[in-house]
């Protein structure tokens, strides 16, 4: 039995060769939203949510009431104009949704601090361009330590929930690239490990069909993404004498190399989430009226 | 409670810079299935004739996983053979540079108990690693690839970094990086120690380690909750704070009766150092019992270094109670006599009272505890 998450494409027939299983769906067309809640059911299957990137602004959207209980991630390119965001609010405030924004951008930084304060959870996603680690760090702090209303902010609000402070927390769960978490099929069925992998052809089974009898514990290729981690130390790179290590696992490794930036907001993170920890552990409850 | 450091082998398939073993002169490879078979019988009689006392074997060496996974099955057997009252006394522990776990090895060793293994790393280049160029990028892979294993099987492990002159240029690279390999078990910061060697490349004084660590302790203190487990600072924390005295073997002033180390060959040594350094040799236990070899009279001159060195050089050391004078197999290195206090008295002190004692504000104060 396999416990993972199976991230695939739109397609009805593939979802019949499954069952039983918990689904990340991709779609090709965001009109996909308004079926793909009762495909899925039709096959026995659980949709965990449905992601769409939307070349465009969030904002540019035509937000529908039958979408409200679709769980869904909408990549979208920025916010938008606020005056667009906020005629649809009654309808994306009762939304399941999750809109991930890139940092390649300096409005979106901001934005992602809007879309929170509206009560829409968002996340921030990391592209080739170097982040502005100050606005970063900043959004980051206001993700963890801001204890009004708000919603979350990933990848910081999923690192702070599942922080250990004696051991490591990773977020690529957030981008559904966990293989601990997620396994990535095609339309064909070819099952992998990333979906890096599936689209350059490497795959650990050929068919779906074949994952319960899977051991994956006992796949090569799952043991080696499992320690991919431990080259960093191995080569003796600059990730492995971070101190921010335990919240990042590499994840900026790329800018490493010539600037200070990653490491200082790694350290800065891990140091707020410990803040965050303490002022759990004391936080009082109010006295009430 | 008695502790057996058992050296079935002295082979290795590392060749450590600082590492006294692989220097030491061998006869006998690897202990036979016969000699093995005996420790046990010995062990047995020694449980039954002392009958509150626990057994702890510290598998070391050499390489203990060069015996393959057969030997422990081998030793498992023997050990429900002839320890089949007393068995549930002993305790096994594992010393290994983990570079040839494998899967292999899983069953033979939960069967004998063990779950976690104490081992050593190094990231800086040829410390610790195979062949005359001590190579240590081919020792951190195969490191990496044992570690991996053993974690995925489920075992524990804890870790030794050795400090050498190499070492102190970037004590915090070494921290960071050796910590965020998150051991599961305790991380000590220890001293190269030599006997009876010159090693300028990678030798270090007293001093310099007192540095070492006390560039390090300010984060440890910052930060507790995410460097658990850091040796010496934990169990010094603890001793200074709290009064709880976890002392090594050598800092606790009792090791006169408590250790014995065998050999490939059953020739039986004080301890670990001693058998590497070629002194303090009880015979063999082919010939003695384990009561015998615990009995055996160069312990006594051991025993009396207490009382001896509170009289004299350590008189009046507010530390006492937390050293005892070092590990006397080190004053014998610097004096060629064990009543002596070890030349790492300084070590102790210096850190506390150049350290732990400003950084922290807390003033160790013995009698009050």
């Amino acid at each position: 039995m396999n416990p993972r998450i199976i991230v695939c494409p739109y397609n009805r027939s593939l979802f019949d060769r499954i069952s039983n299983q918990i689904l990340v769906v991709q779609l090709n067309d965001i009109e996909q939203i308004g079926s793909v809640a009762q495909d899925v059911s039709h096959s026995c299957n659980d949709l965990r949510c449905a992601v769409i990137n939307w070349p465009s602004s969030l904002a540019d959207i035509q937000f529908k009431k039958e979408w409200m209980t679709v769980p869904l991630a909408i990549y979208a390119t920025e916010m938008g104009p606020f005056r667009f965001i906020a005629s649809q609010l009654n309808i994306l405030q009762q939304m399941n949704l999750r809109v991930y924004l890139p940092l390649n951008n300096p409005i979106n930084y901001t934005e992602l601090r809007i879309l929170s304060s509206l009560g829409i959870a968002s996340t921030a996603v990391f592209v080739s361009k170097e982040p502005e680690w100050e606005a970063l760090t900043d959004l980051m702090t206001y993700a963890v330590m801001n204890y009004y209303p708000h919603a979350p902010i990933d990848p910081f609000h999923y690192v702070a929930t599942k922080f250990k402070p004696d051991g490591y927390t990773g977020f690529s769960a957030v981008y559904f690239s966990d293989p601990t978490k997620f396994l990535h099929i095609n339309h064909a069925g070819n099952v992998s490990l990333s979906s890096d992998d599936l689209q350059c052809g490497k795959f650990i089974l050929n068919d779906i069909c074949e994952l319960d009898d899977f051991e994956i514990e006992n796949c090569p290729d799952y043991q080696e993404a499992l320690n991919e981690w431990r080259t960093f130390f191995i080569d003796n790179r600059k990730c492995s004498i971070c101190q921010g290590w335990r919240v990042c696992l590499g994840r900026f490794s790329q800018f490493a190399d010539t600037s200070l930036g990653c490491e200082n907001f790694s350290t800065e993170f891990l140091e707020i989430l410990e803040q965050d920890k303490m002022i759990g552990q004391k936080r009082i409850s109010l006295w009430q009226l | 409670m008695a502790t057996l450091i058992f050296k079935p082998t002295l082979e290795c398939n590392s060749n450590c810079a600082y590492c006294d073993v692989v220097k030491s002169k061998q006869y006998i490879k690897f202990m036979s299935l016969d000699m093995l078979e005996l420790v046990f019988i010995r062990i047995d009689e020694f449980l039954r004739q002392n009958d509150k006392d626990l057994f702890d074997i510290t598998w070391h060496g050499g390489e203990p996983l060069l015996m393959g996974p057969e030997y422990f099955e081998a030793a498992w057997h023997y050990q429900e053979k002839h320890c089949s009252q007393t068995s549930h006394r002993i305790r096994h522990q594992m010393q290994t540079n983990l570079t040839l776990f494998t899967a292999d090895f899983v069953s033979s060793l939960h069967k004998l108990g063990i779950n976690s293994f104490g081992t050593s790393y190094d990231p800086l280049p040829n410390i610790r690693g195979p062949g005359e160029e001590i190579d240590s990028t081919r020792y951190n892979k195969m490191f990496m690839q044992g570690l991996s294993q053993a974690e995925r099987f489920g075992f524990q492990w804890g870790m030794i970094y050795v400090v050498t002159k190499k070492s102190l240029e970037s004590p915090f690279d070494i921290f960071y990086h050796l910590t965020n390999l998150n051991p599961s078990g305790s991380f000590s910061l220890n001293p190269v120690l030599f006997y009876n060697d010159c090693r300028k490349d990678i030798e270090i004084t007293p001093e310099e380690y007192v540095d070492f660590l006390g560039a390090i302790f300010p984060v440890w203190w910052k930060n507790q909750i995410r460097f658990k487990n850091i040796e010496p600072f934990c169990s010094l924390t603890n001793s200074i704070q709290k009064g709880i005295y976890r002392l090594c073997c050598g800092d606790s002033g009792h090791c006169s009766s408590a250790y014995v180390n065998i050999g490939p060959d059953g020739e039986c040594s004080h301890c670990g150092r001693s058998a590497d350094w070629g002194f303090l040799s009880y015979g063999n236990i082919r010939d003695n019992s384990l009561n015998q070899i615990f009995a055996n009279p160069k312990r006594s001159e051991l025993a009396a270094r207490n009382a001896v060195l509170f009289e004299t050089e350590c008189s009046n050391c507010r530390f006492w109670i937390m050293c005892h004078g070092g590990c006397p197999l080190d004053s014998f290195s610097h004096h060629k006599s064990f009543m002596h206090k070890t030349s790492w008295c300084f070590a102790k002190k210096g850190f506390i009272e150049n350290y732990f004692e400003p950084i922290t504000g807390i003033k160790f104060k013995p009698n009050e505890k």
